[in-house]
């Protein structure tokens, strides 16, 4: 069979190097937000093996994860300045992309016959490869295997990106979903953890620049016009033109990287838009995924471990209220003060305190793994009552769509690292409705959830990242929309950064 | 102690008085620039992988230069006793690295560097190349000692500037 470059394979490898760079940039945006990579799933400080950021955090005060990030440059990262919000956008946008280009070119493969391009069927190609390494290190160039278009250690570093590695980065990105990862959570352990993927990703970045900066050299060393003539013509016999084509390609791409990047930093609701209309119809099929994760046993060996696998310093985000009330609430240790008020659009608003909420919980609790959007991770032991068992009590009115929720904190007075305005959060009913969708009131079993955590009353919402499960609860509200709330978009940050309010990934 | 419960003054790292205690700080930074150079956002924390690695490298180097001196190509005259000299100080790094924690990274330089000479001096002489007759595998053991002699110069540098780190020293991360 003559191999060739098939024009779907050659526009394939046009659009991969659209979507891997959009990946390469935006991912870096991603990593710049947590500049940290683990090994373990506590992420505790001065614990990475890998730190990307020349920033020290302070030693002798405590400090937010919010603080960590590191602001790259546009020239690196796309669009830099530490925009993680629009980072994530491009990143899913080039995902959706990146992802059918890649199942498309699968398919294809398989049904015409051209997977043995990258499969070998014969031993000796391993040894055939191992004479052509001997060959490139002799300064000399291989020859094609027979009947092939290239040659043997060509094939299997194809074949290793192409079929092993590229299903590694999806694998390793689809898990960093906190809906996947927590509806899967077997499979999350099976890998390792959260951090474990992470750095996996992460490294399946380096491959690919490593893959790319050979491929470049060997292009080279081959001939930039012979070879690119073929991605462009799918021959070589006009080598000239198929060349020039070709790097009037590459300048394209650099092109829409540069038209992307100033667009976004200065438009990024446009670059929303665009997001929502590519990436929400697949990933609100998430929500069909609800979170049934149990962290009580240990990822290697099955034995139960219960609390003892839990983070026991639980990594604190956003700052406490600094308000004279909810002071005086934390130093009357919360439990006759506090009261949570259920209301909106339900048939029987009501009130609770933490000593109500504790007898309507009835000793539920659930250990989960904390995803921040940023990207670290905590395991923790939430004692409390489910939202679903909540709106049962109060009886949403028909027509009830959404639930919002109200914090004790106002970012800006309390949170220096942000503007000003209360905290607010909503979920869609569905999402309320979800089974570890937790109103809780004690971490780790210590007694109390504690006040960089969310104490006394927090939400834990697990199918979503962090800054959703929002602490500090004060009010819960049943809404029948929830786009007439100040900005219209669900949430503090979804109000005042660029994060969608569907965050399962 | 004073503090018992600081983790720096635990860790024996006193910041107190400076900006560093209490405030981010953010570090390589020149006067007038908002950033770092790229390379200085880099810092990887595996020493142990690092120093084995580093080890593998000079092993290389050592085992490309006693293949070399077996051949029957001299790349130059008295080049198979400098290749023996190669070889055997890099066998003498390996055991050391192997069998101690000591910091011998400028040790291996010289081996590196002085692996390079020969090399830069076949290239005035006769190297087992192609060209020169020699066989495919003698000409890309021949080219491996230039290869991994700029692969230990470039991990040598990474190293003092600080991007990697080998046992017995790591970052010290306190984030």
């Amino acid at each position: 069979m003559d191999l060739g470059f098939p024009w779907w394979l050659r526009v394939e490898h046009f659009l991969n190097i659209i979507f891997i760079s959009f990946l390469v940039r935006s991912g870096l945006e991603i990593l710049g937000t947590y500049p940290k990579l683990y090994r373990s799933q506590h992420t505790v400080p001065g614990t990475s093996w890998a730190q990307f950021t020349v920033q020290d955090e302070p030693k002798h005060k405590y400090y937010t994860v919010g603080g960590e990030d590191s602001n790259y440059s546009p020239r690196i990262s796309l669009p830099g300045r530490g925009l993680l919000g629009l980072g994530r956008y491009w990143h899913f946008m080039a995902v959706t992309g990146f992802v059918t280009c890649w199942i498309i070119y699968f398919v294809l493969l398989l049904v015409t016959g051209q997977w043995r391009r990258y499969v070998p069927t014969s031993w000796d190609v391993f040894s055939q490869a191992g004479q052509d390494m001997l060959a490139y290190l002799a300064f000399t160039m291989p020859h094609p295997v027979d009947g092939m278009v290239f040659n043997a250690l060509q094939q299997l570093s194809y074949g290793f990106v192409i079929l092993i590695l590229t299903p590694l980065v999806i694998l390793t990105g689809a898990f960093q979903s906190p809906a996947i990862a927590n509806h899967f959570s077997r499979i999350t352990r099976a890998l390792g953890g959260r951090q474990v993927i992470r750095s996996t990703h992460f490294l399946c970045l380096v491959g690919y620049v490593a893959f790319f900066a050979v491929h470049v050299i060997l292009v080279f060393m081959h001939g930039y016009l012979h070879e690119t003539s073929k991605m462009v013509l799918g021959h070589s016999n006009s080598p000239v033109v198929g060349g020039v084509i070709f790097s009037i390609g590459l300048a394209l791409i650099v092109t829409l990287h540069v038209v992307a990047t100033r667009w976004t930093l200065a438009d990024g609701r446009a670059v929303e838009k665009l997001h929502n209309v590519i990436v929400r119809p697949w990933s609100n099929l998430l929500y069909k995924l609800p979170a049934r994760m149990h962290y009580d046993r240990s990822n290697i060996t099955g034995k139960d471990v219960g609390i003892d696998n839990t983070t026991h310093n639980f990594r604190g985000s956003g700052r406490p209220p600094e308000t004279p009330e909810y002071l005086a609430l934390m130093a009357n240790c919360y439990e006759d003060d506090y009261v949570l008020e259920i209301g909106g659009y339900v048939e029987r608003p009501m009130t609770l305190t933490i000593a109500q909420l504790r007898e309507l919980a009835a000793g539920h609790s659930q250990t989960t793994l904390h995803h921040c959007v940023q990207g670290f991770t905590s395991i923790g032991r939430w004692r409390g009552i489910t939202v679903s068992d909540l709106l049962d009590l109060v009886k949403p009115l028909p027509g009830a769509t959404d639930v919002v929720y109200t914090s004790f904190q106002n970012m800006g007075r309390d949170d220096v690292l942000y503007e000003g305005g209360t905290y607010y959060e909503s979920t869609p009913m569905v999402e309320a409705r979800m089974p570890q969708t937790l109103i809780a009131f004690e971490l780790n079993d210590e007694g109390e959830i504690p006040a960089k955590n969310g104490g006394p009353v927090r939400l834990r919402l697990e199918t979503s990242t962090g800054f959703r499960s929002l602490k500090w609860l004060e009010r819960i509200e049943v809404t029948n929309r929830y786009d007439i709330i100040l900005k219209g978009r669900g949430g503090f940050f979804e109000d005042t950064d660029f994060y969608d309010r569907n965050q399962l990934i | 102690m004073e503090d018992e419960n600081s983790p720096a003054l635990r860790a024996g790292v006193d910041f107190r008085g400076t900006p560093n205690a209490t405030q981010p700080v953010l570090e390589h930074i020149r006067p007038g620039k908002k950033r770092a150079p790229l390379l200085r956002y880099i810092r990887i924390n595996l020493p142990r992988t690092t120093r084995l690695l580093l080890i593998a490298v000079i092993a290389v180097i050592g085992g490309a230069s006693a293949a070399v001196a077996l051949s029957n190509h001299e790349p130059f005259l008295f080049a198979v006793p400098a290749l023996w000299s190669v070889f055997g100080a890099a066998v003498v790094f390996v055991a050391v690295g192997l069998l101690s924690s000591a910091r011998i990274w400028t040790w291996g330089l010289i081996i590196a560097l002085s692996s390079l000479l020969i090399y830069l001096g076949g290239l005035l002489g006769n190297a087992p190349y192609i060209w020169n007759g020699a066989s495919v595998v003698d000409a890309a053991i021949w080219n491996l000692t230039l290869f991994a002699s700029i692969g230990y110069m470039v991990l040598f540098w990474a190293l003092r500037y600080g991007m990697i780190v080998a046992a017995p020293d790591n970052q010290n991360f306190m984030d």
